[in-house]
């Protein structure tokens, strides 16, 4: 069971999180000075998306969507899917954030023991169950909009009006795929808001979650170009970490942006810890015996450590490699998902 | 209890890998490059040993030199040679000698954006007739760290060259990768002992040009709105000035730029009334020539060294990118209006005669 | 049937091992029997002169002649045994038995709180008689929807335990729940209240405090009304109040009986005081030894210079000076103040100026752990400070390994934790994860009394409405 707030509370995590390390980045170098525009053109798409699934949500009413699709060949489809997008977003989660915390915080840890930590702590949180964790991001929420104001108010003397001319530099062909770019790291998190159970849905929800999570990306992607400028801003490989370097306080608290970079790790785990619990619960819906439920975890997150830190965080052309395809995938995946659920939803009716 | 055993044990793993003892760091303030046929970086060291002992009136800093054939190898060999694990976090201050600049920034820049233990807020100095090692070997009473007093110097001090927060590095290596903007730095030297500001170096893509004279280093940091309190000589007239706008348009083919300000009366002849009040309006059109003149000087002395310093060619791309090409900055017409309005005098009424 | 009166005498005799406090005394045609240790003889001498009055000395019906306050008849012989130790008299007349409460009075007077004192608000504590403690309590509320049910716990102590309620605001179900609870206990000795509180809930589960054990009878009250169920142990000086959250532990209820806007700036105080109590010496130790890029360089430098000397690394430091300050605090508490104080001076030595002149520790970490120590004695509850103790220690462990990222870690494992905790199935991070408002501004914050008008939403499903009237 999950209330409103949480609900709202959630999306919003949901919406912000991948943008940290590769989306942001990968957006202003192929859309450059109007990014913008296709952010807000990734918006209009996403509210669209949100009203699609709010319909299947009310349609499936109380129930899982695990449980929900039933039995059959569609069925099975619909769930190999599903464990695709989470095994997709939990490596994208583990790779960003150990590459955060091996590029500033920790500088000669081997990566694959921060992968392991992480681990840990997405291991625990499915250990405890859902409503604990629901409760705790209720209560970090609070921390959350408090940095992004601390970060906007301050940072926003550096800004030049100079910064974001010419207008309208790009052509339309790179607005187009720069809203793609945004539209597909939006939504695909959003998907795991279909594994919930909660009596009923109403489409403002939605959107108020999907309008706060991606109206601080908007905000935060001015503020890069305003404050770098445009050959800078395509240079720069963190853009976001970047920019918390200015926040200055009473000339007097400096270069806290240590401190500040928590709620986008608390983003990212977040997408971690619901991936995972939808991979469990479509794994628990194939396998009947009881051994292999019990130690899943222990051996599905230890794979996808070795997997992401192996055969990912081990090269920077790897790394080059994920930002440039992934949202084609994460699209491909997540609008044949929708596709196949109403198709579904279709033939249940009849 | 076996759950938190092995929960332990992962943690364990996590190691010390990245665990410096505050004894095992030597701090680092700043960075100095020379160039004599072969790269020469010196390290400015703060926490060196020798301050800790002693009393604090005799505190010291440390300075470390490594050479190479480019400035990599040059940086590697200086880091090699400190003694304890450098820590670049805190540092300040970038100098650069005459001879490196003229040989290039491009190489230097890009190392030091690239590199993630080294911040990217300390400011870009350009060192004249001395070089970074001597700079960073003076001992003042008050300040016994170099690189921190220079920087205080230009932050905080009250002379008419100074930073403002858009001079730090990140923004600087920002305004650097621009088209139709060409850099220019604050120039040190030593008068008798001491460090003093006078002059701006100016830069043509990456290499540096000249020196400005005084005056124009003046005017150019008027424009950049960077000072106050600046004082203006007119006929033997002096002024401060607050409060000055600095707008650039481009209209009709021509650049048009328009400077205002307030000005405080400083020192003035004695024939001058100031109950009469057709005096400041006098004054007024007096030093708002001097200063167009003076910005007309400033603009002409630039062009003469092909080096866009105000940005004109950054405008014309940003307002109408098609008419824009190449060193159109140095060629497009200026028109330049300054006003100055002399509007407040100080406490007292009347001149001393 | 009972049986003859020898027959009874001397089963009880037997049963009572002929021990030196059991009197027995004939008067003429009835036997009387009780304990010395446990009843008063003052009263049992009234009642004998009172009943050798009637009927100049012949007997006949005693029942219906005896005036005594509390007087009932035995009809089961097991009953003796219960009867006698809790201090009744037996007086036996021919195959009747009847017990006559003669009680003595072992307990305190009623006196000042000994360790939740407050400035302002009454100033009774609870004792350790039952009677006595629930006159308290009834006399602050006095409704007769107030409900008190009893129960015997404990094999050989037979310790009563009473719980009460308000019936026209508690929810049902709690109620229901913690006497199916209460009726599981198989237990031979019930010494204290807090033994109960732990039977009561899941002690196994999480180093928190689950139930509130309250020595002030206004708090009780308070709690009462807002649809909370008390319970009070014979014996025993402090009242169990279920269901906690953990809000109800950091703010006292006493201040409520002062300015609301006052007030808020000390409640807000303490809830950054916990948070300080938990971070201080991880805090320090991830920015001195890992992210040395926030503190400003001439503190660094200054750091670098006391550090000098000091042979542990930090955490190994901080580690030490903590559990150092536990025993200090420790000791404290059990060493009687009538030894003589040398003992808190010579702590007070050691951690101070001695060993930062022996060059052991660092100025700037005494400095740290006097923080952590003076903000956690803000609390009042002494369980909430040591399950605290926990949880700063994992957090200085993270922080030693990993700096500032496994702060961020384990601080997350801590919330988590913190959150799945259920307290007859009522969240325990109540008023601040599903969040209420109404509960909230009664615990966090505090609102004007005019304006408090409602109760919680999940304890008090049925009854909202406390206040009417103007604005």
């Amino acid at each position: 069971m999950i209330t409103k707030r949480q609900y709202v509370i959630t999306y919003y995590y949901l919406v912000r999180a991948l943008f940290f390390g590769a989306a942001t980045s990968y957006l202003i170098n192929t859309t450059g000075n109007a990014c913008y525009l296709s952010a807000i053109i990734g918006i209009g798409l996403g509210l669209g998306f949100s009203y699609l699934l709010y319909y299947i949500n009310k349609v499936k009413e109380e129930k899982k969507i695990v449980d929900y699709v039933g039995r059959g060949l569609l069925a099975n489809g619909i769930k190999l899917l599903l464990l695709l997008i989470g095994v997709v977003l939990l490596n994208n989660v583990l790779v960003s954030i150990s590459t955060m915390a091996y590029a500033f915080y920790l500088v000669s840890t081997p990566v694959i023991f921060i992968t392991l930590a992480i681990a840990i702590v997405i291991y625990y949180a499915l250990k405890k169950g859902i409503k604990g964790f629901l409760r705790a991001i209720e209560i970090l929420f609070p921390l959350s909009i408090i940095i992004f104001i601390l970060k906007f108010s301050t940072v926003f003397e550096a800004m030049h009006l100079d910064n974001f001319k010419p207008w309208l530099n790009s052509d339309l062909k790179s607005i187009l795929k720069g809203s793609l770019v945004f539209f597909s790291n939006t939504i695909t998190p959003g998907i795991l808001m279909l594994n919930f159970q909660k009596s009923d849905y109403e489409y403002k929800n939605n959107a108020l979650g999907y309008l706060l999570g991606s109206g601080t990306i908007l905000f935060v992607l001015i503020l890069i170009i305003g404050i770098f400028g445009m050959p800078l801003a395509r240079m720069l490989r963190y853009p976001e970490y970047m920019i918390l370097k200015k926040v200055n306080i009473l000339n007097f608290i400096e270069n806290i942006e240590n401190f500040l970079t928590i709620v986008l790790i608390i983003d990212n785990l977040v997408v971690g810890v619901l991936a995972t619990f939808l991979v469990r619960d479509v794994v628990k819906s194939w396998v009947k015996k009881e051994k292999i439920i019990k130690w899943w975890d222990i051996i599905f997150l230890l794979g996808m450590c070795l997997v992401s830190v192996y055969l990912f965080n081990n090269h920077y052309a790897n790394i080059l490699r994920l930002y440039r395809y992934e949202y084609i995938l994460m699209l491909g995946l997540s609008l044949s998902l929708i596709g196949l659920i109403l198709w579904q939803i279709k033939r249940l009716d009849q | 209890m076996k759950k938190i055993l092995l929960v332990l044990m992962c943690l364990m793993m996590c190691g010390c890998y990245d665990y410096k003892e505050l004894n095992q760091i030597s701090i680092i303030g700043g960075i100095g490059i020379d160039y004599d046929n072969e790269y020469i970086v010196s390290l400015e060291i703060i926490n060196d040993k020798k301050t800790s002992e002693g009393d604090s009136d005799s505190v010291k800093t440390a300075t470390i030199n490594g050479t190479g054939k480019t400035f990599v190898e040059a940086f590697n060999n200086a880091i090699a040679k400190v003694d304890r694990d450098p820590y670049f976090y805190q540092m300040q201050v970038l100098l650069i000698s005459e001879n490196a600049a003229v040989k290039g920034l491009n190489e230097v820049f890009d190392y030091l954006l690239r590199e993630s233990k080294i911040n990217n807020s300390f400011y870009t100095v350009v060192t004249k007739d001395t070089t970074p090692q001597e700079v960073f070997q003076i001992n003042s009473l008050t300040e016994p760290v170099a690189s921190s007093k220079i920087v205080k110097m230009l932050k905080d001090g009250s002379g008419d060259i100074k930073f403002n927060k858009n001079d730090e590095f990140d923004l600087l290596v920002g305004k650097y990768v621009k088209q139709g903007i060409d850099i220019s730095l604050v120039a040190l030297e030593m008068e008798d002992g001491e460090i003093a500001f006078n002059h701006m170096a100016i830069f043509n893509g990456d290499s540096l040009i000249t020196f400005l004279n005084k005056d124009d280093s003046i005017t150019y940091n008027l424009l950049t709105n960077k000072s106050e309190g600046i004082y203006l000589t007119s006929e033997d007239n002096v002024v401060a000035l607050f409060g000055n706008k600095t707008k650039k348009e481009f209209k009709d083919g021509k650049i048009v730029i328009t400077f205002t300000a307030d000005a405080t009366i400083t020192e003035v002849q004695d024939n001058i009334d100031f109950k009469d009040l057709s005096v400041y309006s006098k004054l007024s059109q007096e030093f708002s020539k001097t200063m167009q003149e003076n910005i007309e000087n400033l603009i002409d002395h630039s062009r003469n060294y092909n080096a866009d310093i105000l940005g004109l060619g950054q405008l014309i791309y940003a307002d109408k990118p098609n008419s824009y090409q190449k060193g159109i900055g140095l060629k497009v017409l200026v028109e330049v209006n300054a006003s100055i309005n002399v509007n407040k005098n100080g406490i007292t009424f009347e001149v001393i005669k | 049937m009972l049986g003859g009166v020898c027959m009874i005498e001397r089963k009880i005799k037997e049963e009572f091992n002929d021990s030196s406090d059991l009197i027995v005394k004939k008067i003429k045609n009835i036997t009387i029997i009780y304990l010395e240790s446990v009843s008063s003889s003052d009263k049992v001498n009234d009642y004998i002169t009172l009943m050798t009055s009637i009927d100049n000395g012949k007997i006949r019906d005693v029942f219906d002649r005896m005036a005594a306050p509390n007087i009932k008849e035995i009809k089961k012989y097991d009953e003796c045994e219960f009867y006698l130790t809790n201090g009744f008299t037996l007086i036996i007349k021919g195959r009747k038995i009847y017990a006559v409460e003669t009680r003595a009075d072992i307990h305190r007077s009623v006196n000042v709180p000994q360790t939740q004192q407050s400035i302002n608000g009454p100033k009774d504590a609870f004792t350790e008689n039952i009677q006595i403690n629930l006159g308290l309590i009834k006399r602050r509320i006095k409704s007769s929807h107030l409900i008190n049910e009893d129960f015997m716990i404990g094999r050989k102590t037979n310790t009563k335990v009473s719980l009460l309620y308000l019936d026209d605001i508690c929810d049902e179900g709690l109620i229901f729940k913690i006497k199916r609870k209460l009726s599981k206990i198989d237990i031979d000795g019930l010494l204290d209240s807090a033994i109960l509180a732990q039977l009561l809930t899941e002690e196994s589960k999480t180093p928190f405090p689950m139930a509130i054990e309250s020595e002030r009878p206004d708090r009780v009250a308070n709690d009462l009304l807002e649809g909370k169920a008390a319970l009070i142990v014979d014996t025993s000086p402090f009242v169990i109040v279920l269901p906690a959250f953990f809000v109800d532990f950091i703010n006292p209820k006493s201040d409520d009986y002062n300015k609301s806007v006052n007030i808020n700036f000390v409640k807000i105080i303490r809830s950054v005081s916990l948070l300080l109590t938990l971070l201080a010496p991880a805090l320090y130790v991830a920015l001195i030894n890992y992210n040395q890029e926030t503190i400003p360089i001439s503190l660094l430098i200054n750091f670098s210079q006391q550090r000098d000397g000091v042979p542990f690394p930090a955490a190994i430091e901080a580690f030490i000076m903590l559990i150092m300050c536990e025993i200090l605090r420790e000791s404290d508490i059990r060493f009687p103040s009538s030894y003589g104080s040398s003992i808190s001076i010579l702590g007070a030595l050691i951690m101070g100026e001695a060993a930062v002149s022996a060059g052991i520790v660092s100025p700037i970490m005494i400095i740290v752990i006097a923080i952590t120590f003076i903000t956690s004695l803000i609390f009042t509850e002494m369980e909430m400070i040591n399950s605290l103790r926990v949880f700063r220690f994992l957090l200085l462990i993270a922080a030693a390994l990993a700096g500032l990222f496994g702060i961020v870690l384990a601080g997350f494992i801590f919330l988590i934790h913190l959150c799945s905790v259920e307290n007859y199935s009522m969240p325990y991070t109540y008023p601040l994860a599903p969040f209420d408002k109404i509960y909230a501004k009664k615990t966090l914050l505090k609102e004007q009394t005019k304006k408090s008008k409602y109760r919680s939403k999940l304890l008090a499903r049925k009854n909202q409405v406390r206040m009417g009237g103007e604005e």
